[in-house]
């Protein structure tokens, strides 16, 4: 029954009563919190006048660094120095180098437009190229190797080598980024942050207000979407809205527009990679080797993680035997780039699939041919010398070329490109294969806080955040299938520093196996001493059971003939003294790495899936329509199917979105160019092709998460490089046989109108 | 002095009294109001998060972003928000077949998407499928890659269809109550009262062309004149730029009007693109003008952008404009001293400057007839949907008895400081059969003729190729009608 649970705030949401931050817990003498922002890439601050911002009626207040009590550094989990206002010196467009805090929003934005700033401009670093250049790496380069990659190639059929430049990704979550800053009694400071990670919230703010971490409390009830993006930079805007309370000792709130979000906090990380792929006559693969290089920006956040999941995804779904992945991470003079779903999976992919597909077409072999011939088999290690557990590429993308008839649609888009001249459609697959944890291993770990109450329904916090993935939905399941309870029974509070401390952020797609372990642990705990005393009810009734015996079900407790009601056995455990709050805890175990090695278990499991996209082309324009979608994918025992379903259509749209339509730049000057959704576009609802369909698949298997179920949230994201694919495939149909596309990613209509014109004029040279 | 005005209207079934300021939003007050269900996610009419059903006369809602509403504009208003819609003790059908289906996650875009659709229903009591994407192409999500919200969608429309659901229950009880007196206290005035607040003086909302002008010539240099405020909001929400007074006319029932005769059509400046989208005339005599109307915006800014507007605000990329000046038409200008009319090709001076005095107020548009022909407008952009063009274009011709081309007209936005003639090619064109030569040939020539900006919205060298590529299309479009093209 749980299984077939909905979101549940999903009423709340469809009448508009569910409330975000900053639609509570407001004070009628709330204050409002403008950022006055860095317009230079790089620089020192020489002046800053902020007199006719002050002389407004109604600003309370002009913060600086210098206003900071505590430690002016921000920086998380890592060895940087990023402060929370620089003091001196700014290191990216968009970075906040001091508050306006006033009694209305309007008067607030006004009053920061106000403050003009003068700075000494210094050169700036935006590139990959001029950082690698200046030695501007955050750390030396990172190795993993296998094999003998030179005699690899020295006998190889059939060589591919290439370049691909990947462009950012805004975020985009729907919700910009916020927090409501209250001051309380004692001096502490309670922070309603958008945050996917409560601790590093309170870490933060405690460090640079110079409290200790007991006196801030984190709360998070839910998330208007954030998909990475709040996973270590809310803690910026967490950070201002907590010294601005704590300045002014009032509640103090601040949202970013839409406008400033764009434009000052940090994408997905551009890659620049280069890529050479060996391979024998029948298209198995010998060899590869690749340079990923990504754009870090001017704080390290989370970039040497993300660097790190690229190159432990280099090989893909694939088997390499000889194989040689170096990764560099340039720092910049860009707002810092950070966590995005993928985390920099999709970057390490991208070069793998796009080497096979050339040598597919280098070959004559079908592209899913070739991805099956290599994709691992049992027994098999990855470069880092973990096996890779339960593969199932092969089947998947067996399951796939059923799902989408696969033979006969190669036909009919054949067919349809003989007949058409100014349009031509094209098919792309990709097979997916992710790993499953935090790659920094002690991340790991869940906890739960369950209290049963007296009338028998349930309270129930842990340490995921929701932001629409309905993580609580899946947790307060997990719950409810234990103690055989209904799902109206239990309540799942918001994410609280109180209640669950020391959470890992809600991130790694690990959302609901860590937390939901951790319930699961705690629920376990509760159903023992219930099964004791449900032991000593039946046995007051002269009914003899033993423990072994009881079923916990549809809100009862049964031995044979014999039952009590949920509710009936809460009240008479609590009258006989039995402790009905229960904590429980959950590290996921083996995970280990040794970086200089570039060996270990960075994953407890993998998930697994493959989609098929057909796309049409413009040939005179370069615009394009996705026409089908077919995904099939590894869910195992889900937890729930409708919710993995909107994971992955989500995830889908956004992958695709990523590498065709999502195309966000910067000038010399550091500057983002699409700020706002005027010039950055994403995917619409008239984007999505009438046939979008995705299979559910439980293999057998032995590595799976909380009751044989897996993660959901990134995987799936890998699948919208189906959509370039085909755009690619595509525009092959439209040159001669063996020439050259160089279609850039993402593929923009301008994209794919350059790498056809410039094909062609390749062609007559 | 400042003034900010006294409004009256309802929000679902209050009556709401209060005073707004010029430049504050419909947003910030529903929201100040308490529902806050309407959620602002971009400011700039993007996003469609901040969706309402902005009633006019009963029975009749039109979805708007609120985000770039003038809070004046409630006036006289009906705002049903999605706390109108059900509660969820007692979800409306729209509410329920979304919460079914999975169609929402982290539910920010979800209050605007079921705006979007009950004005959708509200309007069109048999749409399909096509008309559903359509109605939600101005709504965001970034959660749930819409499936589940498409799917949500074909249980509605299949319960309409079979009759399991009938319109008239999808609007809200409270509804009759609220045009019961609404109607009883119309004509409402606003009455402006005096307040110190930034940034801007005033906002007249004229009932009268003469109320207007009279706003108008007290202080030309530092007013704007507002029709549906889809371009001045925006700057004033993004940019931050504001306007000293605004003269909103789309009250103004003369403006309304929209006249045609055997030579030409007068569309009143107050017609909304919407409206134009809708009327059968438009399409059937001017289908390059529905063409373009369709591919601009969401049907949140059509409810209430005009062409005036476009027209007014003469951005180089305005589409409208575009279409219009394939269609030849004229603007009419009125001032206090009188009203002239002014050939569209004569309009635009420079980047933003056009034959308009600042005393001067768009009042129509006209349109000469000319029956058969061929006219056809292409718009290329990032994305299909709601997207500023790269380059968009109109050609118009005619063809005599022996297969020639006369009166042709082809015209470009995105490739200059302001939407122009192709004039060369259209000499080129002009008493010519179109073969692959002439083809080869336009093609040249039109290239030739511009020499496009590089910016955000595509590479010089993009919108050349676009510039001559889209002429082949409508020259293919034209010989085959369609097809391949
Ligand atoms: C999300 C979004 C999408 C858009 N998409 C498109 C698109 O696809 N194509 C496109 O071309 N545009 C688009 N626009 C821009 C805008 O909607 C159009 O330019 C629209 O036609 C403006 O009409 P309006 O009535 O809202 O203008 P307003 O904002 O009211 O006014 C615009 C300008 O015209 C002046 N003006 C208005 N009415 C008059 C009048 N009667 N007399 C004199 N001057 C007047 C104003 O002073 C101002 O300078 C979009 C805007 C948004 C917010
Ligand atoms: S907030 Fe995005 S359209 Fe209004
Ligand atoms: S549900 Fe999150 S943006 Fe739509």
């Amino acid at each position: 029954m749980p299984k077939k649970t909905r979101h549940l705030s999903g009423k709340l949401h469809v009448t508009g009563r569910s409330l975000f931050i900053g639609e509570e817990h407001i004070s009628a003498d709330m204050c409002h919190v403008a950022v006055v922002f860095s317009t230079c890439a790089h620089g020192r601050i020489i002046s800053m006048d902020a007199v006719s911002a002050k002389a407004l009626s109604g600003v309370h207040a002009i913060i600086t660094a210098a206003d900071i009590p505590g430690e002016n550094n921000i920086a998380h989990g890592n060895n940087d120095n990023q402060p929370l206002l620089p003091a001196d010196t700014v290191m990216y467009v968009g970075q906040p180098i001091a508050l306006v805090v006033a009694d209305s929003r309007q008067v607030a934005l006004e009053a920061a437009s106000r403050v003009t700033v003068n700075y000494e401009e210094m050169p700036a670093i935006l590139s990959i190229d001029a950082a690698v250049k200046a030695n501007q790496l955050y750390v030396p380069p990172r190795k993993i190797q296998r094999g003998d990659v030179a005699r690899a190639f020295a006998e190889a059929d059939c060589i591919i080598e290439g370049e691909v430049k990947i462009g950012a990704q805004e975020h985009f979550y729907l919700e910009t980024q916020r927090c409501l800053a209250t001051p309380d009694e004692d001096g502490g400071i309670t922070l309603y942050a958008a945050t996917q990670s409560t601790t590093e919230v309170q870490a933060v703010a405690a460090r640079v207000l110079g409290l200790a971490n007991h006196k801030i409390t984190v709360d998070v009830k839910r998330l208007g979407g954030a998909f990475g993006g709040k996973e270590s930079q809310g803690t910026l805007w967490a950070g201002l809205a907590a010294l601005a309370a704590h300045y002014t000792h009032k509640s103090c709130y601040l949202e970013l527009r839409r406008i400033d979000d764009i434009m000052a906090t940090g994408k997905r990380h551009p890659f620049e990679n280069t890529y050479r792929l060996a391979c024998s006559a029948d298209g198995r693969i010998l060899g590869y080797e690749v340079i990923l290089k990504s754009n870090g920006g001017a704080y390290i956040d989370l970039s040497l993680a993300i660097l790190e999941r690229g190159l432990y995804h280099s090989d893909h779904a694939y088997f390499i035997p000889n194989i040689s992945i170096t990764g560099y991470a340039c720092k910049t003079n860009l707002p810092p780039n950070t966590a995005f779903r993928g985390f920099g999976a999709p970057q390490g992919i991208f070069p793998i699939e796009i080497a096979l597909q050339q040598a597919a077409e280098k070959l004559g072999i079908d592209p899913i041919e070739i991805r099956k011939r290599n994709c691992y088999i049992t027994g098999q290690t990855a470069p880092y010398g973990m096996e890779v557990c339960d593969p199932v590429g092969r089947e998947m993308l067996e399951e796939l070329e059923a799902l989408a008839s696969y033979k006969q649609l190669r036909n009919k888009v054949d067919e349809y490109n003989a007949s058409h001249q100014y349009h031509k459609q094209g098919i792309g697959v990709v097979p997916g294969k992710f790993g499953i944890s935090f790659t920094t291993g002690f991340l790991n770990q869940g906890s739960a806080l369950v209290w049963i109450y007296t009338d028998g329904t349930i309270s129930l916090s842990h340490g995921g955040v929701e932001m629409g993935q309905s993580v609580n939905a899946k947790v307060a399941s997990v719950v409810a299938r234990t103690l055989g309870v209904s799902m109206d029974r239990i309540r799942v509070e918001s994410a609280n520093t109180k209640r669950v401390g020391n959470a890992s952020p809600t991130a790694a797609s690990t959302g609901s196996d860590i937390n939901g372990y951790a319930a699961e642990n705690a629920a376990k705990k509760l159903k023992r001493r219930l099964s004791r005393m449900a032991v000593r009810y039946f046995s007051e009734r002269g009914i003899a059971c033993v423990e072994e015996d009881l079923v916990f079900a549809d809100d009862a407790v049964v031995s044979g003939d014999a039952r009590v009601s949920f509710a009936d056995l809460v009240n008479f455990a609590y009258t006989h003294y039995c402790d009905l709050g229960s904590h429980g805890y959950y590290f996921t175990p083996g995970i280990t790495f040794n970086r200089e090695k570039g060996r270990g278990t960075p994953f407890y499991y993998f998930v697994f899936g493959a989609a098929l996209a057909v796309s049409q082309v413009d040939l005179l324009t370069g615009e394009y329509e996705c026409k089908k979608i077919y995904i099939v994918h590894d869910s195992s025992q889900s937890l729930n199917p409708d919710i993995d379903l909107g994971q992955i259509y989500g995830a889908f749209v956004q992958g695709y979105g990523y590498c065709t339509m999502e195309d966000i730049s910067f000038n010399d000057k550091g500057q983002y160019l699409a700020l706002t959704p005027s010039t950055y576009k994403f995917p619409t609802i008239c984007d999505i092709p009438p046939t979008f369909k995705i299979k559910l698949l439980d293999l057998l298997r032995e590595h799976a998460s909380v009751l044989g179920s897996k993660a959901v949230g990134e995987p799936p994201f890998i699948y919208g490089l189906a959509g370039w694919f085909a755009l690619y495939d595509a525009l092959k149909r439209s040159v001669p046989q063996g020439s050259a596309i160089d279609l850039a990613f993402p593929a923009t209509p301008e994209a794919v109108l350059m790498a056809k014109v410039q094909s062609a004029k390749k062609e007559t040279v | 002095m400042f003034y900010a005005n006294q409004v009256r209207f309802y929000l679902n079934d209050k009556l709401v009294e209060m005073d707004v300021t010029p430049t504050q939003t419909a947003l910030e007050i529903i929201r100040a109001l308490g529902a806050t269900g309407a959620k602002e996610a971009c400011s700039e009419g993007d996003c469609g998060a901040c969706t309402v059903a902005l009633g006019l006369e009963r029975n009749r809602y039109l979805a708007v972003t609120s985000c770039i509403m003038p809070a004046t504009k409630l006036h006289g208003r009906h705002v049903i928000t999605v706390e109108g819609l059900g509660t969820p003790e007692n979800l409306h059908p729209i509410q329920e077949v979304m919460y079914r289906h999975h169609a929402t996650q982290c539910g920010f875009c979800t209050p605007g998407f079921i705006m979007s659709i009950f004005c959708l229903l509200a309007n069109n009591s048999q749409p399909d499928m096509a008309a559903f994407r359509k109605a939600l192409e101005g709504n965001l999500c970034r959660c749930t890659g819409y499936q589940h919200i498409v799917q949500a969608g074909e249980d509605l429309l299949e319960k309409l269809h079979e009759g399991l659901l009938s319109i008239s229950s999808l609007f809200p009880d409270f509804c009759d109550a609220v045009w019961d007196d609404l109607e009883q206290s119309q004509p409402p005035q606003v009455v402006p009262v005096s307040a110190g607040v930034l940034p801007s003086r005033e906002y007249h909302l004229c009932y009268s062309l003469d109320a207007a002008l009279h706003a108008l010539d007290a202080d030309p240099q530092n007013s704007r004149v507002i029709s549906g405020g889809t371009d001045l909001f925006v700057e004033s929400n993004v940019a931050r730029r504001f306007a000293e007074n605004y003269i909103d006319v789309q009250r103004i029932a003369s403006l309304h009007t929209f006249s045609m005769d055997d030579h030409e059509l007068t569309i009143g400046a107050g017609v909304t693109l919407e409206e134009l989208l809708q009327d059968a005339r438009i399409h059937v005599h001017f289908p390059l003008l529905s063409q373009a109307i369709e591919m601009m915006g969401s049907v949140q800014i059509r409810n209430v952008a005009t062409l005036a507007g476009n027209l007014g605000n003469a951005s180089p990329v305005a589409d409208g404009a575009c279409a219009l000046l394939g269609l030849d038409a004229s603007v009419q200008l009125t001032s206090s001293q009188g009203a002239r009319s002014v050939p569209l090709k004569k309009y635009y001076l420079g980047y933003k400057q056009t034959e308009r005095h600042p005393d001067e107020i768009i009042t129509a548009i006209i349109l000469p007839r000319k029956e058969g022909g061929f006219g056809n407008f292409i718009k290329t952009g990032k994305r299909h949907n709601v997207d500023i063009s790269s380059v968009s274009s109109a050609l118009s011709v005619q063809v005599d008895a022996s297969g020639l081309l006369t009166d042709v007209v082809l015209a470009y936005g995105g490739v200059k400081e302001y939407p122009a003639l192709a004039t060369q090619t259209m000499a080129l064109l002009q008493g010519k059969k179109i073969d692959e030569i002439l083809i080869t040939e336009a093609m040249a020539c039109v290239e030739a003729e511009f020499t496009p900006i590089g910016d955000v919205r595509g590479t010089a060298e993009y919108r050349s190729l676009l510039i001559k590529n889209q002429l082949k299309k409508h020259l293919l479009r034209f010989i085959k009608r369609g097809e391949d093209a």
